[in-house]
């Protein structure tokens, strides 16, 4: 059970507190919340609440509606994402450098800031339909299906992108060689070789869009009215049914967890099954290309990258443009939204600021840690541990939120209510990619410099901090920076969660785009882009840390 | 230091390594653990290093009881196969490491570190990365780092086969220096024959966690206890003994072999499934058609020229030999399906099945 730490009792402490603390905050939520669903309003156990959940239409439609939403965004991000990493692994052509930026953009510009800016762009009263009205044309709606898909897409297709790329580039050229040797059409070892080696990428990238799309809150709350999804309705429930009965809202987040457990068995059941080792690192050569081919690839790149960082061109003009209630007025110009978006109401970002600092700073320590265990000190206890820090990977938001406010509004811990909660969520939500990027140079990392300190008469815990911790700092460092930015764009945890006087900016743009007022939304947009990109940059540029870049 | 196990037990995953394994290492020898991969040998140096703890018995430094004494406690200097300096530091401070970690003076650590550099043969190479040093120094660093503690017992986990041929043979020569001059208590764990041979006051040969034999190299090698030892130091021609004939008119025994008739001065008695433990190198050409006694007829089957050594195999009766010879100029040239005499070593050592 224990293995290796039996020598080791610090560690082994270590690893219970991290065990114990996610038990606590974690696995206790979520089964307590799943408790709840089988409990009816009359006090009667039973599934009363998933079998009105089926039987209902109205709750029917939204299951099937995330799943619809999920497998067409899905579809589209992989054709988009692979298509484009197929081209830019493969071959040479100009502007193809320009992908690079694709993570980071992604990283930079939060999921609601892009719904608010398409809206601006593409909604009913938005520039484009402006332009057509003399026309007496008019664009479909946005809120709709099709609405909802574009921005997902282009919200998620990145990620498709470098799962597929990755699995691209680690391909053996060897291999490909050897087929052509032993005779082959290069066409029939590219679909008999190459593809069946790339499918566990496709498939990995596949299950993180999927898993983003049906857990994502902010978009589908946006643009979704007429298309209700599971983690837009049980938040509307949990937000009509405060105090009367929570068995529909936690049917409906359970479900959800449910769907992301399966995901997460199918990932490991039949993904990573088929996965593949490489024997050699010589990635296949990308071809040059020239002419009509170039221009295609080159203009398809440029129109992906274009399209992916238009929602930031249009809230920083936005941001700028007088508005008298919802009408913008472009071409004029006025520091008024960022007058209060900075000067009259700022608070939004301090609390960002206050809220994504502490959860880094708690799960940096917490990473830290527990992936030198994962690592380093392998035994049942630590693969329980591996497992546990992977789980919040598969859980919404939104989900996570209604699990942690059911479990700490009352007992012996009470939380619901103040900040703690807030950055429990954050903590809980971000730490799994933070152990990931910790892991990665700990598996490089010899085991015997460590024992070589042991020899020389240092204590474990000391030995950790003098050769250990130095070579991962500047991945962790990194890893910090990530959790940090990504965390003052989280949206769907802190939509349950926050309360009076503790608006995160996400939760200030989410409230500005609905009553209408959407140069405010802006403004703030920019104050986040801004606090994202500049630690970003900071970090890249002064730094030279991998943050956003696509290894 | 003596250092001693004492009835250790260790299994892997349900498989048993040791059962009941006793050593004992005497104060102040180069005491070598050698045998193929799996053998146990690299468990046994971590055992005394304190990085695995057996399931039963204990682990002895001169008496006292240190199988429960963590690593870091156990005062060892411990030299690994590749290399294992910290990255992120000098050399100097490298070497410094251990004095710091035992409280040294920060300007007496670096006068001891700086010595011991020097002994070394790294005097001016104190304030590089250890990145910058190739692999023959680093692990010169190694040793200053484990030397420069003093530590009552130095374990070499196959610091040198990570090293090109070469460097292997000046590196020994010096850790040998260096082992005798302090006087310390050394195990090395290594897989390489010729290593153990050239620097070992004792051998211990492991074959999957059993000690088949200890002693010093020589014994070793020219009386093998059973036919690993004399295959895994030295690779010798195994060839069964069929039956014990009457002795030579000066007394030494006859032995019916696969190869044919063979004599030996060894003293080992004929068992079920014996076999004669013949080196390459003690195989000689005789004049053709010579029949004195440890002579035998065989036909060549392969020639392989390796320079100053030819090597030969040849079919033997029912056996295959593979013989060794100077090689010469001057004689005639044989070749594959030449007919052969050889003349078999009486030093051909009696050895049971392992």
């Amino acid at each position: 059970m224990i293995g290796a730490l039996r020598r080791d009792p610090a560690w082994l402490t270590v690893a219970v507190l991290c065990i114990g603390l996610l038990c606590v905050f974690l696995i206790g939520p979520l089964t307590g919340m799943m408790g709840k669903s089988l409990v009816g309003a009359d006090g009667q156990i039973g599934l009363g609440g998933y079998v009105r959940f089926f039987s209902d239409p109205s709750y029917r439609e939204v299951f099937f509606n995330t799943l619809i939403l999920g497998v067409a965004v899905t579809a589209t991000s992989m054709l988009v994402g692979g298509a484009m990493a197929i081209i830019v692994a493969r071959f040479r052509f100009p502007f193809a450098g320009l992908v690079t930026a694709l993570p980071l953009v992604t990283l930079v510009i939060p999921d609601v800031v892009v719904a608010a800016a398409w809206l601006l762009l593409l909604g009913k009263q938005g520039l484009v339909n402006t332009l057509l009205a003399p026309t007496g044309l008019a664009l479909p709606s946005l809120y709709s299906w099709w609405g909802l898909v574009f921005v997902m897409t282009l919200n998620n297709y990145v990620y498709a992108f470098v799962a597929v790329l990755v699995g691209l580039k680690s391909m053996d050229r060897n291999l490909e060689e050897a087929a052509c040797s032993l005779g082959r059409p290069i066409g029939r070892v590219l679909g008999g070789v190459t593809f069946p080696l790339l499918l566990p990428s496709v498939f990995a990238g596949a299950l993180i869009v999927f898993t983003h799309v049906i857990g994502s809150f902010g978009v589908p709350a946006i643009l979704g009215a007429r298309t209700p999804v599971l983690a837009v309705k049980a938040y509307n429930e949990f937000v009509s049914e405060m105090g009367g009965n929570p068995q529909m809202q936690t049917t409906m987040a359970s479900l959800l967890v449910f769907l992301g457990a399966g995901l997460l068995l199918v990932q490991k059941f039949i993904v990573e099954r088929r996965q593949f080792q490489m024997e050699s690192g010589r990635s296949p050569l990308a071809i040059p290309i020239a002419g009509w081919r170039a221009r295609v690839a080159s203009s398809a790149v440029l129109f992906m990258v274009v399209l992916s960082l238009l929602p930031a061109l249009v809230v920083m003009i936005t941001a700028f443009t007088p508005s008298i209630g919802p009408v913008l007025r472009y071409g004029g110009f006025t520091l008024a939204h960022l007058q209060h978006a900075l000067v009259r109401a700022p608070e939004p970002l301090y609390n960002s600021l206050f809220l994504a600092s502490i959860a880094t700073l708690a799960g940096l320590m917490f990473s830290v840690a527990s992936a030198y265990l994962i690592v380093k000190r392998r035994s049942v206890l630590t693969h329980i541990l591996d497992v546990l820090v992977m789980l919040p990977l598969t859980i919404a938001g939104t989900v996570l939120g209604i699990a942690l406010i059911n479990a700490f509004n009352g007992g012996w811990l009470v939380l619901t209510g103040t900040w703690i909660i807030m950055a429990l969520a954050y903590f809980l939500r971000r730490m799994p990619t933070s152990v990931r990027a910790a892991a990665g140079p700990l598996h490089n990392l010899k085991d015997s410099i460590e024992e070589a300190s042991m020899s020389l008469g240092v204590s474990p815990l000391r030995s950790f901090t003098l050769v250990v911790l130095p070579v991962i700092t500047p991945s962790v460092v990194a890893a910090a920076v990530l959790m940090w930015v990504t965390t003052l764009s989280e949206l769907s945890a802190t939509v349950v969660l926050y309360f009076g006087g503790m608006n995160t900016m996400p939760i200030e743009i989410f409230q500005q785009i609905d009553s209408g007022r959407l140069a405010l939304a802006c403004a703030y947009s920019l104050v986040l882009l801004l606090t994202i990109f500049i630690p970003l940059a900071l970090a890249r540029g002064l730094f030279k840390l991998k943050v956003g870049t696509l290894e | 230091m003596q250092v001693s196990f004492d009835a250790i037990a260790q299994s892997y995953g349900g498989q048993t390594l040791f059962d009941d394994l006793n050593l004992n290492l005497p104060s102040g020898k180069f005491f070598t653990l050698l045998g193929p991969s799996g053998c146990g040998k690299t468990t046994l140096l971590r055992m005394l290093g304190g990085f695995v703890r057996p399931d039963r018995g204990r682990i002895l430094f001169g008496g006292e009881d240190v199988t429960h004494v963590p690593v870091h406690r156990r005062g060892v200097g411990m030299v690994f196969q590749d290399y294992a300096l910290f990255p992120d530091r000098s050399v100097l401070a490298n070497v410094c490491y251990g004095l710091a970690a035992r409280g040294a003076p920060a300007a007496q650590a670096r006068k001891q570190a700086q010595a011991m550099l020097e002994r070394v043969g790294l005097g001016g190479f104190a304030d590089r990365a250890p990145s910058a040093l190739s692999g023959g120094q680093r692990q010169r660093v190694a040793m200053a780092r484990a030397l420069v503690i003093q530590p009552r017992l130095l374990l070499l986990d196959e610091p040198l086969s990570a090293l090109d041929v070469k460097l292997r043979v000046e590196l020994r020569t010096m850790i040998r220096e260096l082992q005798q001059e302090a006087g310390i208590t050394t195990v090395f764990v290594t897989h390489d024959q010729e290593e153990a041979l050239v620097m070992s006051d004792l051998i211990a040969v492991l074959d999957r966690g059993r000690i088949v034999q200890i002693g010093e190299p020589r014994d070793i090698y020219a009386r093998p206890l059973n036919a690993f030892a004399a295959d895994f130091v030295g690779s010798a021609n195994l060839v069964p003994i069929e039956q014990e004939l009457s002795r030579t008119a000066n007394g030494l025994r006859r032995l019916k072999t696969a190869a044919g008739i063979a004599v030996t001065d060894s003293a080992v008695p004929v068992r079920a499934g014996s076999q004669l433990a013949i080196r390459s190198e003690e195989v000689l050409f005789d004049e053709p058609g010579m029949t004195g006694e440890g002579n035998i007829e065989g036909v060549i089957d392969q020639v392989a020229f390796r320079g100053s050594v030819t090597g030969y195999v040849v079919k033997a009766g029912s056996a295959t030999l593979r013989i060794d010879v100077r090689t010469t100029h001057d004689g005639a040239v044989r070749r594959a399906g030449d007919p052969v005499t050889l003349r078999l070593p009486r030093t051909a050592h009696i050895v049971e099945a392992s």
